[in-house]
């Protein structure tokens, strides 16, 4: 196996980060991932819309209170890939 | 090109390093969040019952034991006040565990001591039997609940701490005069909820 072979949409230094953090939690919100990964707004949008269109995380817009609130988590299919991306990490590295 | 870009180009070693530390930050935040619960009631226990043991002490009045009823309206408004500060931290698996426990044993334990001091009411015949019930339950209870904390998060010493407490905490309050169960329930209170918090908060 080749790192060609690996999930491209999970190998990715951001996309990555934004799933194993949200492996960690139930759910977590736009601005605690964004604080976390120090990514910048405009990129963690594009990413976490790439992750939601595949499926691998579930994106809901509500409110709190007033303010707009974008709460993130996974999905069965997006730990389904998080595992088999990290078997497939192991391979390679023969873990 | 974007940051991402160039990182897709990352090796094996640093994908795993990302999800390694990702993971073991997320892990030790949460813990670490755990940690100011416990010790904001740790405060207010051992306050209140420093309060009871004086004020029952120097006035020979055993109905400042109702003073014991303030903790959670005390711990429930500061914790309130403490939720709406402080930034708001996901759920995990563990957070919600140790959340739940500890309001599980306050629900038990406030309704436990509220209807024993009913039937108490009841039967007046039993002196400070009630209390001495209601007390070692409190403190048996609070060292079972550190141990099941400790054991959640893999803390070897805070499980220790709590089944010791339990069993000796619980055994001197049975042993002991009443008026003494303020000073072990302080005591109880340092050991199960100041200490682990404590040692939660330099993980």
């Amino acid at each position: 196996m080749d790192v060609t072979k690996l999930d491209p949409l999970l190998h990715s230094e951001l996309r990555l980060a934004i799933v194993s953090l949200l492996m960690t939690v139930k759910e977590a919100d736009f601005v605690y991932i964004k604080e976390k990964t120090g990514a910048t707004a405009g990129n963690l949008s594009v990413q976490l819309d790439k992750l939601s269109k595949a499926g691998y995380i579930s994106v809901e817009k509500t409110f709190a209170g007033k303010m707009p609130r974008t709460v993130c988590q996974m999905t069965d299919k997006g730990r389904e890939a998080f595992a088999a991306y990290v078997a497939s990490i192991k391979e390679l590295l023969h873990l | 090109m974007t940051k991402t870009e160039i990182k897709a180009e990352m090796t094996p070693s640093e994908s795993l390093q990302i999800i390694s530390s990702y993971i073991e930050d997320g892990r030790k935040g949460f813990i670490r969040s755990s940690a100011k619960p416990l010790i904001l009631w740790g405060t207010i226990v051992i306050l209140v019952a420093i309060a009871v043991f004086f004020l029952w002490k120097y006035t020979g009045n055993p109905a400042w034991n109702y003073l014991w009823f303030a903790i959670p309206v005390i711990g429930g408004i500061a914790s309130a006040a403490f939720i709406k500060r402080e930034p708001k931290q996901p759920k995990t698996f563990i957070t919600s565990a140790i959340a739940s426990i500890w309001l599980i044993f306050g629900i038990v334990t406030v309704l436990f001591a509220a209807a024993t001091l009913a039937l108490a009411h009841f039967n007046p015949g039993w002196g400070y039997a009630h209390a001495d019930i209601i007390s070692t339950t409190v403190v048996v209870l609070l060292g079972v609940c550190e141990a099941i904390t400790g054991a959640i998060i893999d803390k070897k010493i805070i499980v220790a701490t709590g089944i010791v407490s339990a069993l000796a905490l619980g055994f001197c309050i049975s042993m002991a005069s009443a008026l003494f169960s303020p000073i072990i329930i302080a005591v109880a209170g340092v050991l199960t909820l100041l200490f682990p918090g404590l040692i939660l908060r330099r993980k």
